[in-house]
């Protein structure tokens, strides 16, 4: 079964200088950002997105004439498991950085690449996702949102949902253009939508803790310029998918938790065995997730088809996130949110986010049926 | 897949695929030893690859261990490969022959006219009964010595047969002033090499046991028709089957940190990883892979048994998966939260962690 073997790979030396570099950067400018993290998981913080962008920390491996820096996949992937590791306050750009940019470059009119992805890789534009509907999660291909050919270009109608519209100046939108055929997969576009345009409302929804953290946007009759369409008309599914594999294969898949599992070891004693196994199997988890996402971003980089191996590595990085709060709970004497103890402060907020982290970018569910499919069950 | 290994995972595929078959395993179950199969695997100098002279690392050698695994091979490969890696290591004479290594930990040796004699009992040895020589690593005067000892060795007082749950023989062996063959020191980067390396060979032959049975459980559900379909097509056999999938690709990926880091520092770190990380998988590779196959894979007559039933005997072997976590989970709580992240992304041979600081402080 040659699909489930990870070619190993190691980090190159300039990958390494790279990392001392933004270590640097973020002993420099995280202690600004400590009293902030009990708001949300990740941080909306405009000024350190363009901190990012200054250094050269964003749009990394695009076109120098399109603002990027042209350097390599693995270095990227070691800037993002820095800021991951400290937690930084990185939503502002995330979603224009990891996929929206790649879209552009990829699918978009030379416009979009001279007009808009520079200022991406700044950390001044920033994009959300436009994909799950309210009827229309896991199943994809069922979105409704629907957009017609008119004189002045497209007329749209519909709704998106679970995004970051309310910090966000762009969405990339996955709608129907034409009626669905023999394959619901078919008439399906994308397009790029300014969320100035008239017609356009966006509604917040709050989390369970009560935080706004994603938003249901209404389009009704937005009328959007032609060469908004991004890529082909009716190509949108199969563009939708390389969206999907940058989505699904980074070290945010494993990462969510990790404070608090440096907090654990913190507050842990090396001589209480039941606290020493149960750590140093998520030690050994940690390790070997980190192992399995290098090499497939070693995989992106020599263009090879990672197959199963992306699905594999967010399921299991997202069951790894989520048994961190859990085993927090269950290895420390202490209930949750108790603000004597840093710990249970920290276990209170991740356990309450843990719950969307085999959601978002593909259910679990899904997840597992991609990976039975790539091996040959159905 | 370095060229080196391709051809090395190539040839010994090709040789199990041909020759460890049904028949083969059946007779060793009835307590027939394949002594053919151990010639073409001579022949093929495969039992002396890790051998310093060869110039073959760990890495290189994965193929064969996990081939062990995925084939069942019934004969210590492994062992002799152990044995003859630390042998060789240590400057010994070269030994054809199956070989297998024993912790001297349990056994005293006394220094008697420029060699050791040995004399006490070694508990569950692996293929005793089989082995042409024994290789004794004893920690004496704080270096590793490593002795052997030939099978006709006068001082092998007895050799009591036990088996572990897959019939592989685990033999209890009593020295009585057994005079080593041959004797010398041998640079060895490990607190407890015996164990380690033991650990890591159980836990590159348990992926390939993983591996192996997850290979039949995808092919009988994609036949067995059940409800009018094949069970494949049900949700519920799917995602069992790729959730132990996904623990056998961790799995993977971490026996192959294993094999990059022996050798070398802190090897038992990365070890220790593949021994937790193997052993979930496979065992639960076992209990998936049972309940897929059904009744028909709890009879005798059915092959699922010898994949899990090594996986079963071979997790428990040199080490708990819950052992190896606590040396690892004790040794990342005395390092402390800040250090987490600036050791995952280190080089292992080069982390300040202990595996047993009460031992070095004394």
């Amino acid at each position: 079964m040659a699909f489930i073997h990870i070619p190993p790979a190691v980090l190159p030396p300039e990958c390494e200088e790279l990392r001392e570099e933004v270590r640097a950067f973020l002993s420099k400018e995280m202690p600004h950002h400590r009293q902030k993290k009990e708001a949300a998981f990740s941080f909306f913080d405009p000024a350190f997105s363009r901190k990012l962008g200054e250094r050269g920390w964003l749009g990394m491996t695009w076109p120098k004439q399109y603002g990027g820096h042209e350097r390599s996949f693995l270095e990227r992937y070691v800037v993002l498991e820095e800021l991951l590791a400290v937690d930084a306050p990185i939503a502002a750009h995330w979603v224009a950085d990891r996929q929206s940019g790649d879209q552009l470059i990829r699918f978009g009119t030379e416009e979009m690449r001279t007009t808009i992805v520079p200022g991406i890789a700044r950390g001044e534009v920033y994009f959300c996702v436009g994909m799950s509907e309210p009827d229309a999660g896991s199943d994809l291909a069922g979105i409704r949102s629907r957009a017609e050919r008119v004189p002045e270009g497209w007329r749209l109608n519909g709704t998106k949902i679970w995004n970051s519209a309310h910090h966000a100046h762009y969405m990339i939108a996955l709608v129907r253009t034409q009626p669905a055929g023999d394959s619901r997969h078919a008439g399906l576009s994308q397009l790029l939508i300014d969320l100035t345009t008239p017609g356009i409302t966006i509604r917040p929804i709050l989390n369970l803790r009560g935080y706004v953290n994603f938003n249901e946007v209404h389009f009704n009759d937005v009328i959007l310029p032609a060469d908004c369409l991004l890529g082909k008309e009716g190509a949108g599914w199969k563009q939708v998918s390389t969206e999907l594999g940058f989505e699904r294969s980074g070290p945010e898949r494993y990462l969510s938790s990790i404070e608090l599992l440096m907090q654990m070891l913190n507050s842990a004693s090396p001589d209480n065995e039941r606290q020493a196994v149960a750590l140093g199997r998520l030690v050994c988890e940690a390790r070997t997730l980190r192992r399995m996402s290098i090499g497939l971003t070693a995989m992106f980089v020599r263009r090879e088809d990672p197959g199963v191996i992306s699905a594999m590595v967010k399921d299991m990085g997202t069951t790894f996130e989520q048994r961190i709060p859990e085993m927090a709970a269950e290895l420390f004497d202490v209930e949750l949110g108790d603000p004597a103890s840093p710990l249970a402060q920290l276990a209170a907020i991740t356990i309450q986010n843990a719950p969307s982290f085999s959601l978002r970018g593909g259910s679990r569910e899904v997840l597992r049926g991609m990976i039975a499919k790539g091996m040959g069950l159905r | 897949m370095s060229n080196d290994q391709q051809l090395i995972s190539d040839s010994i595929n090709r040789l199990f695929e041909k020759e460890v078959n049904r028949n083969v395993l059946e007779s060793f179950e009835k307590g027939q030893h394949p002594e053919s199969l151990w010639q073409l695997i001579e022949e093929g100098g495969y039992h002396r690859v890790l051998d310093v002279e060869s110039g073959a690392t760990w890495s290189d050698v994965q193929p064969i261990l996990r081939a062990i695994g995925y084939y069942r091979v019934p004969l210590p490969l492994a062992e002799t490969l152990l044995a003859n890696w630390i042998a060789s290591r240590a400057g010994l004479s070269e030994c054809d022959g199956p070989a297998t290594i024993i912790d001297g930990g349990t056994l005293e040796a006394r220094a008697q006219a420029g060699t050791f004699l040995l004399s006490g009992t070694a508990n569950r040895v692996p293929w005793g009964r089989q082995a042409q020589r024994f290789v004794i690593l004893c920690k004496i005067d704080g270096r590793w010595i490593a002795c052997t000892v030939g099978a006709g060795n006068k001082g092998i007082a007895s050799i009591v047969p036990g088996a572990n749950v897959a019939s592989e023989p685990r033999d209890t062996i009593r020295f009585d002033q057994c005079r080593c063959d041959e004797h010398a020191h041998v640079d060895l980067l490990d607190e407890d090499p015996v164990r380690t390396y033991g650990a890591l060979v159980r836990a590159v032959a348990m992926t390939g046991a993983a591996e192996s049975v997850l290979a039949q459980a995808l092919q009988h559900a994609n036949v067995r028709i059940q409800f009018g379909r094949p069970i494949g097509k049900f949700q519920a056999i799917q995602h069992m089957l790729a959730e132990v999938a996904t623990d056998v690709a961790a799995a993977l990926a971490a026996v192959s940190g294993a094999c990059d880091a022996a050798g070398g520092r802190n090897a038992w770190i990365e070890v220790a990883t593949a021994k937790v990380m193997a052993g979930g998988a496979a065992i639960r590779a076992a209990r998936v892979t049972h309940q897929v196959h059904g009744a028909m894979g709890f009879t005798h007559e059915h092959m699922l048994h010898y994949g899990t039933r090594r996986i079963w005997s071979w997790r428990n072997e040199y080490g708990s998966d819950a052992s190896w976590a606590g040396l690892v989970g004790a040794a990342s709580i005395r390092r402390g939260g800040s250090a987490f992240w600036p050791d995952v992304t280190e080089q292992v041979a080069r982390l300040q962690w202990q595996r047993n600081p009460i031992e070095q402080e004394t």
